[in-house]
């Protein structure tokens, strides 16, 4: 486990990072067979697994941050109600999320005061793309929690923590959440583009 | 008890570093490397021999749905979807070697190698193959539900590149399901 004040500490995204990119996560692509199981090994594995977990704390900031903005620009009220429910999801996770690092011994990254924006919001088409890529890019920040946190088989009531009996339980909350992100997506994208309504591989 | 020797460790000295220039060579040669490498290719974990069995199901099942019909936009999204699954399965049960690949398996012949799991155990839909009759949404939602659920619970305990291939693929058949709902 790392202190606050490790070196590991001081490489978490930096708060001013700007709405994250999709896949800006990284993780490998699906399936090497030869070097699987390497990325949760013990040593090396506390600020592997770390930055990736402050790395989704980062991604549902924005997406908090994001949400707020874009959802004045809506008009339908459904897509209206979706939002708002989409970003109670995100501001609740952000809690969560520092819960559980600060509960693992470790500094939960702080978040910006503003983000920049991809695009200007002028309309709802903007609105919804940019919820869209709020979406993928959680995604894509849990896909890689996934990938990076140790494998083991779950256990009922532990904390999720990068080490220990909580890093099974660490993976099967990445997985959850990549799921959650991949179904509120599929929402946005059914707007933003319809003729390919779903994409096979979330978060990648 | 037998005393060691100044030759028992010149006897061992000799090994070890006989060994040790095997090593070298080995090192030096990777065309070498690799066919040894292939020859004692690992048994692709169970989670992935099952879940090729489990896209191949739902990829029949979607057939079913469609038989007969050209299928609405969202079924054939969703027949896309798997049919991208079952190729990256595929890629990556083929990254084990032949033998996995030879034993790729289908709902007709559900083989798994030695040390694999039944793909049948983990929560996999019904096999489709045994009905003609067209799958209806409800069969469906079922069917992708039974395949999320199991595809997360094998990420959890799955190599790392493994589990990000299952935990993804299990997000999108949750969405599947958001979908037919």
């Amino acid at each position: 486990m790392t202190t606050p004040s490790s070196p590991s500490a001081r490489v978490i995204p930096s708060p001013s990072t700007a709405i994250p990119t999709v896949g800006s996560g990284g993780g490998g692509t699906a399936g090497s067979a030869g070097s699987a199981g390497s990325a949760g090994s013990a040593g090396s594995a506390g600020s592997a697994v770390e930055q990736a977990w402050q790395a989704t704390l980062a991604a549902e900031q924005a997406a908090t941050y994001g949400y707020g903005m874009l959802g004045p620009h809506l008009s339908d009220p459904g897509q209206i109600a979706t939002a708002r429910a989409d970003e109670a999801d995100h501001r609740q996770l952000v809690r969560e999320s520092s819960d559980l690092l600060a509960s693992a011994g470790l500094a939960p990254t702080a978040a910006a005061l503003s983000y920049p924006l991809p695009w200007p919001l002028t309309d709802p088409d903007a609105a919804a793309r940019l919820a869209l890529r709020l979406e993928d890019a959680a995604s894509a920040a849990w896909r890689y929690l996934v990938f990076r946190s140790p494998a083991g088989s779950a256990t009922a009531g532990a904390s999720p923590a990068p080490d220990g009996a909580g890093a099974a339980a660490l993976r099967a909350y990445a997985i959850a959440r990549l799921t959650d992100s991949a179904v509120r997506a599929a929402y946005w994208r059914r707007l933003v583009t319809p003729a390919t309504p779903t994409v096979p591989f979330p978060g990648i | 008890m037998r005393s060691v020797t100044r030759r028992t460790l010149l006897g061992a000295g000799a090994v070890v570093v006989a060994g040790g220039a095997g090593v070298g060579v080995a090192a030096l040669r990777p065309t070498d490397h690799g066919q040894r490498s292939a020859a004692i290719a690992p048994t692709p974990p169970a989670a992935l021999m099952a879940a090729l069995v489990r896209e191949q199901d739902l990829l029949d099942l979607l057939e079913r749905a469609t038989t007969g019909t050209p299928g609405t936009a969202i079924v054939q999204a969703l027949r896309q979807d798997h049919q991208a699954h079952l190729s990256e399965l595929r890629a990556a049960s083929d990254r084990y070697g032949k033998a996995a690949s030879a034993a790729s398996p289908t709902p007709a012949s559900p083989t798994a190698p030695s040390g694999a799991a039944s793909p049948r155990s983990s929560g996999t839909p019904s096999s489709p193959g045994t009905s003609s009759t067209p799958a209806g949404t409800a069969e469906l939602k079922s069917a992708e539900t039974l395949a999320a659920q199991a595809g997360r619970a094998a990420a959890v305990s799955a190599p790392a590149e493994l589990a990000a291939l299952l935990a993804s693929i299990a997000a999108s058949e949750s969405v599947h399901v958001a979908m037919l709902t």
